[in-house]
């Protein structure tokens, strides 16, 4: 990524530092999303004002972490670390509609000129291409099909466990739904079947405009997954390993950001701590 | 995003598909071979059946990933491979054939669900397949039947064994079999991997679950 469909071929686009700093002027770009994964997974972001980033910037990083606080980076006594921003990464953030916001994916690197956080998961898979292409491959290429769940709503009380604890999902799909207005989906009867009994087809289709148009993650298909309740899935299209790997994180946030938009939540994980 | 959410439904996977190309050729291709894979990718395929198990820790990394990997719900729990085979950890999808098609032929890991880090679970992948590379480890025979109908015996006649059941085993397999991650990860990164993972364990079995007060209130 990115990738632009040119006279019906995926044709892969990047981006030098210079037409970056150009798209943020000719844009009028407002603030720049710095983003970046914890060793787990986890999706981050700090927020920069777009006339303070200079060209400096983008070639040295950004003294912007505080590696302490990001589950499985740092200890406190040693946490400075550098966000270097990937002009490749360079996304408009399409559901910001008022102060316009570009996204950048950020390399974390330790402060004082040591070098690569071998814990930033970008770092590990930048290293697995190299140790690639040592073993004398030019490259690997991967597709991953990734399955999520979009609920109405989802009740948790889990904070007094003494007293007891519980959950529950709400979803006008699901045949346990007490709405009265939806066209309940039997348990795995979720393969493919039409609307209305899908109700999540214009928000796949959001997602799909969003990840084509503004990310540059070309998807082909999108459909309604086996279980009720919401189970979507949207495939994007197979790239390079560290690509895919970005195109994944993006996919979720797209996913996420958009389930709000329409009301609702994406199943995520909530690390307990 | 969470693999299991809703009980006694399907839950969500993160199937991983994966090829090597060398000279802009697909390295997983041998139109010679009856299912078209070369070699290179039945070694790499031997690499990811081998190390399955500690792989576990990094494709599935939470508690909840394990109640996902079960019979009966299209998620694969036996670790094997074949062509169709949809309860099989890793299947060659063969929609189409022939040269024209050949940047289509790769392996699909079934395993991997979307709470894993995909930066991580394509690192660790790409780690295991190239020690299959390096080691010749061997796939050993494709399985078309349906696993889950095979009795215990059978399974291991055919030298098929099970993922791990739960996170703890996992990241107990993922211990005793992390040397081939080393090119890639270092020992660190794969210390901080267990000891994170391991916190979500003990958080969740500190705790009864509702189910237990179902099943055994009056015991």
């Amino acid at each position: 990524m990115p990738y632009k469909v040119i006279g019906g071929k995926a044709t892969q686009i990047t981006y030098s530092p210079d037409e970056v700093f150009s798209k943020i002027k000719h844009e009028q770009i407002r603030f720049i999303d710095l983003q970046f994964s914890s060793l787990l997974g986890r999706f981050h972001h700090t927020t920069i004002s777009a006339d303070m980033f200079t060209p400096e910037q983008m070639q040295d990083g950004l003294p912007k972490l505080d590696g302490s606080s990001i589950v499985g980076f740092t200890t406190i006594d040693d946490s400075d670390l550098i966000l270097k921003p990937d002009p490749n990464s360079y996304a408009v953030i399409p559901w910001i509609t008022e102060k316009k916001t570009a996204r950048l994916i950020c390399d974390v690197y330790w402060g004082g000129g040591r070098g690569r956080l071998e814990r930033d998961p970008r770092s590990i898979a930048q290293k697995a291409e190299s140790y690639l292409k040592a073993q004398g491959f030019d490259y690997s290429v991967w597709g991953p099909e990734v399955e999520f769940f979009v609920f109405d709503k989802v009740h948790w009380d889990v904070l007094t466990p003494y007293k007891g604890q519980s959950y529950s999902i709400e979803s006008i799909e699901a045949p346990w739904s007490q709405e009265g207005t939806g066209y309940p989906m039997g348990l795995k009867e979720g393969y493919y079947p039409s609307t209305p009994s899908d109700t999540l087809t214009p928000f796949r289709n959001e997602c799909v405009d969003m990840l084509n148009e503004s990310f540059g993650i070309l998807c082909d298909n999108h459909h309604h997954e086996v279980a009720t309740a919401g189970q979507c899935e949207i495939d994007i299209k197979y790239d390079f390993l560290t690509n895919a790997g970005d195109a994944t994180q993006t996919y979720k946030f797209v996913v996420r950001n958009i389930a709000q938009k329409f009301g609702k939540v994406a199943t995520t994980v909530k690390l307990l701590q | 995003m969470m693999p299991k959410p809703i009980a006694m439904d399907a839950g969500s996977g993160m199937h991983t598909n994966v090829s090597l190309w060398k000279d802009e050729k697909n390295a997983f291709f041998d139109e010679s071979d009856k299912d078209e894979l070369s070699q290179v990718g039945r070694y790499f395929c031997g690499g990811i059946i081998n190390h399955a198990k500690a792989l576990s820790a990094i494709s599935n990394p939470t508690t909840n990933s394990y109640h996902r990997l079960i019979p009966g719900y299209e998620a694969p729990t036996y670790i094997a491979w074949s062509a169709s085979n949809r309860s099989a950890i890793v299947r060659m999808p063969q929609h189409f054939k022939g040269t024209k098609y050949s940047y289509l032929k790769r392996l699909e890991f079934r395993a991997p669900d979307p709470s894993a880090n995909p930066y991580l679970v394509f690192s660790a992948v790409l780690a295991a397949g190239l020690d299959g590379i390096k080691k010749k480890l061997e796939p050993g025979d494709q399985v078309h039947e349906d696993i889950y109908k095979m009795t215990k015996a059978e399974r291991k006649k055919r030298g098929i064994s099970v993922l791990p059941s739960s996170l703890g085993e996992a990241l107990d397999e993922l211990e005793s079999d992390r040397k081939f991650l080393s090119p890639i990860f270092s020992n660190d990164v794969i210390d901080r991997i267990i000891e994170l993972e391991r916190k979500d364990q003990r958080e969740i079995s500190l705790r009864p679950h509702p189910h237990e007060f179902y099943l055994y209130f009056d015991v």
